[in-house]
């Protein structure tokens, strides 16, 4: 994997647009991903991917090691995501959908939703933490390189918003469970 | 259900063709302005001067002519827009989803109001061009105090008098009719040619007369990607379409106006799309009338298509 990755930016370098391409399409996907958990708002997660694709590329020079582009594209992801979320002025609401006659497949939705505005309603470190791990799968030092804070620290973060959740009356109803990954 | 499983369709996102390409020609076109600020800025100057000349020069007539600004967004448009899914993408099972959010005024000729209604209408559809159409009712709100008052004076009817959930099947035929838009050609000349007869048919100036018919063609959310980028290309050939400055949308995206004024249909109006400033994609579209009393007729919100497991809201 990491001497595809130093091929791929290697071939962005010398300005080859496959390898452009490749490497364009990995960082945005893994920051569509952070973005959506944390923003609920595909096209704003697109913005965020957009905004990250294009920094990260564009710097992909000063990256020594090919092996960290990955994190490299999470922190890059981190920053911008923080940023979105100042900015947050839409928040989905699916209290106006009518659920009704569409089985099982809804009831799962509405709980993963249930989940995801509890979720929203932390601080936004922890929505992030939170993300990286059950989104992305990340080490706690994994995250804390993201964040540019000790492993420690995000461990306290995750304890802090799994208890969060667990108290929010909005989820009740749910057996969260420990740290699953 | 735990924590992870509440992300797992986070966890299947990919960015899309259309998402790498718009990225790609933001990253090219950050490059290029680099390189020619580097050589060009001396000259800038002098051409500015060149400009106001010609300006002065030419008393600025001449007619219609396209906006260079609008007609660049418009091309960014198109080349983001043929990047965009199809259900030929899709695998057995996946469905391509879309999404528009669409105020419509509705008129109550009986007891003289008009009010404004907003629907959500979502659609999937399958590989073969099938699939189900989900429309929600949103919200009304009066259009304007006036209306509020002729509402009270007429007994307060109940409205509006439409379902607040309507759902339905679509056939392979239907779904191709959709995707299709008219049987519009996905090759821009065709296009432009078909848009251009269909707009000097009629008695209205034939350039915001185009730009109307562009407009209803991009209304339909799961239109085809090359047909859409079609009707963006003509759009950027369409004399009449100016950049109107910045703007958010009604779902808050923020994005670059371009619009075109009117006369017809009673009184001035400025049809408009506002595009995304990172991405270039076509996020709304709204009608406003633009006289004494500005007011907004009607908008629609478009989200960009994306492939979901089950048609489920």
């Amino acid at each position: 994997m990491a001497d595809d990755l130093r091929e791929l930016i290697e071939g962005h370098l010398r300005g080859e647009p496959a390898a452009t391409e490749a490497l364009m399409e990995r960082a945005l996907t893994l920051a569509l991903r952070t973005a959506t958990a944390v923003l609920r708002d595909h096209e704003r997660a697109n913005d965020v991917a957009q905004d990250v694709g294009i920094e990260v590329l564009r710097r992909a020079g000063r990256l020594r090691e090919p092996a960290s582009f990955d994190a490299w594209v999470h922190r890059v992801s981190v920053r911008v995501t923080m940023r979105a979320i100042g900015r947050r002025t839409v928040d989905l609401d699916i209290d106006g959908v009518d659920l009704q006659a569409v089985g099982s497949a809804t009831d799962a939705m509405a709980d993963r939703e249930a989940i995801r505005s509890a979720v929203a309603q932390l601080p936004e470190r922890q929505q992030i933490a939170i993300a990286l791990r059950y989104v992305h799968g990340l080490t706690s030092d994994e995250i804390a390189d993201a964040l540019g804070c000790r492993a420690g620290t995000v461990d306290s973060l995750l304890s802090r918003a799994r208890a969060m959740l667990r108290s929010s009356p909005a989820l009740s109803d749910f057996a969260l469970g420990g740290d699953a990954q | 259900m735990n924590l992870r499983d509440a992300f797992v369709e986070e966890r299947r996102l990919t960015a899309s063709p259309a998402d790498v390409a718009a990225a790609m020609l933001r990253l090219q076109a950050g490059a290029r302005k680099r390189r020619v600020l580097r050589f060009v800025r001396p000259a800038l100057a002098a051409a500015f001067v060149g400009v106001l000349l010609v300006m002065f020069g030419s008393g600025g007539g001449g007619g219609p002519a396209v906006d260079a600004q609008a007609a660049d967004l418009f091309t960014q448009a198109a080349r983001v827009a043929q990047h965009g899914l199809t259900p030929a993408d899709l695998k057995p099972g996946q469905y391509l989803y879309t999404s528009a959010t669409r105020t419509d005024t509705t008129t109550y000729t009986n007891w003289h109001f008009t009010i404004l209604v907003t629907r959500t209408t979502q659609t999937w559809m399958r590989h073969d061009y099938s699939g189900r159409v989900r429309s929600v009712l949103d919200g009304w709100a009066f259009r304007t105090p006036a209306d509020r008052r002729a509402w009270i004076d007429a007994g307060r009817p109940p409205v509006p008098d439409e379902l607040k959930v309507a759902s339905r099947t679509f056939s392979r035929t239907e779904g191709r009719s959709m995707v299709a838009a008219n049987d519009y050609p996905g090759d821009p000349d065709r296009l432009y040619t078909k848009l251009h007869d269909k707009a000097a048919s009629g008695p209205w100036p034939v350039g915001p007369e185009m730009f109307v018919l562009i407009k209803d063609a991009l209304r339909t959310s799961a239109l085809n990607p090359s047909v859409r980028a079609a009707a963006l290309a003509v759009a950027a050939r369409t004399p009449c379409a100016h950049v109107m400055g910045r703007a958010t949308d009604a779902l808050g995206r923020h994005g670059v106006v371009v619009g075109c004024r009117s006369t017809y249909w009673g009184g001035p109006l400025i049809d408009e799309f506002l595009f995304s400033r990172t991405t270039g994609a076509l996020l709304s579209e709204r009608q406003v009338r633009h006289d004494s009393t500005p007011a907004e007729l009607r908008w629609q919100a478009i989200s960009q298509p994306r492939i979901v497991g089950s048609p489920s809201p």
